[in-house]
């Protein structure tokens, strides 16, 4: 293993960190399209009115 | 609101207004946002590689000291978002800045998102460290405090549907909340801790080997930037958001 006997505490600490990361990431940038998604409907809705 | 006799804001002060416009704001975070997310990447990708390879082991805990470069990071922007929120609950509150609220709610899951990096983390180095992956002392006991106010915030934002009301509500709990800060960083020298003292901010500057210092730096700026992309993402959600929100509320005052 690359860091002795430590190494599965490292690999734990940067795995979980990165879950998280790309957890905040991909949370970030899906309620941005669901917003948008929203929106655009209401847009086509009031267009059609 | 600016008559004939007064002077247009200058500087700081002037760009802060700017970008009070929700709709300069969502232009210009299109413009910046892809090399916010390039110097990020960059960033992390130096830090990670410093820390990971070129850094040398520390001589009484060897390797696992390596969990510092994202522990120590997730640490400062737990507490450095939540800094950010205590300044947009101002803006709130005091300069009812348009994007105040905005910020402070686009904010709190990013903060919470670090504080649990930080915990958990800080459990992996204590394991191999101290023997233990839990103490209750000062330090770690205040940080958990951190995180449960983070949720806490999101809950309140999520329990009342008005959102003026939700945002004086959520800034004076995130006032309040902010006594816990000063706590959290003083907490190594009042308190006789298991955890360490500070190393790095502290007076006399930092104690620790400048071959470590640096990817611990590179880091927390990394980390900074990361935060800077998401919440910028986050803010732009919200902002979307709420423009449906009044659509939705025109089409149906129509109805009526």
């Amino acid at each position: 293993m690359m860091f002795g006997p430590h190494s599965p505490y490292i690999y734990a600490s940067y795995g979980v960190a990165a879950v998280i990361i790309v957890l905040l990431i991909a949370g970030a940038y899906r309620s941005r399209a669901a917003a948008r998604r929203r929106l655009t409907d209401l847009e086509r809705l009031e267009g059609g009115q | 609101m600016t008559d004939a006799t007064t002077p247009p804001a200058q500087g700081f002060w002037a760009a802060f207004w700017s970008l009070a416009n929700p709709g300069r704001f969502m232009v210009y975070s299109a413009r910046w946002l892809p090399w916010l997310w390039l110097l990020t990447g960059l960033t992390m990708a130096y830090g990670l590689y410093k820390g990971l390879f070129v850094a040398p082991a520390d001589y009484q805990q060897g390797e696992s000291m390596r969990i510092m470069y994202i522990h120590v990071p997730a640490a400062w922007l737990g507490m450095f978002v939540y800094a950010t929120m205590t300044v947009s609950a101002l803006g709130t509150l005091v300069w009812r800045h348009p994007l105040a609220d905005v910020s402070q709610k686009a904010a709190a899951p990013v903060g919470a998102g670090f504080t649990v990096i930080c915990l958990v983390t800080g459990s992996f180095w204590g394991k191999p460290t101290w023997g233990t992956w839990w103490e209750w002392d000062a330090r770690m006991t205040s940080v958990l405090v951190l995180l449960l106010i983070y949720l806490g915030i999101i809950a309140l934002w999520r329990a009342i549907d008005e959102p003026l009301r939700a945002a004086r509500a959520v800034a004076i709990m995130t006032l309040v909340g902010a006594i816990n800060l000063p706590i959290i960083k003083f907490s190594v020298d009042w308190w006789n801790t298991l955890h360490q003292p500070a190393s790095v901010f502290k007076k006399g500057g930092p104690s620790i080997h400048p071959d470590m210092l640096e990817p611990l730096l590179v880091m927390g700026i990394a980390f900074s930037l990361l935060f800077a992309a998401i919440h910028i993402v986050r803010m732009q959600a919200e902002i979307i958001d709420r423009r449906a929100d009044r659509l939705a509320q025109r089409a149906a005052s129509r109805e009526d």
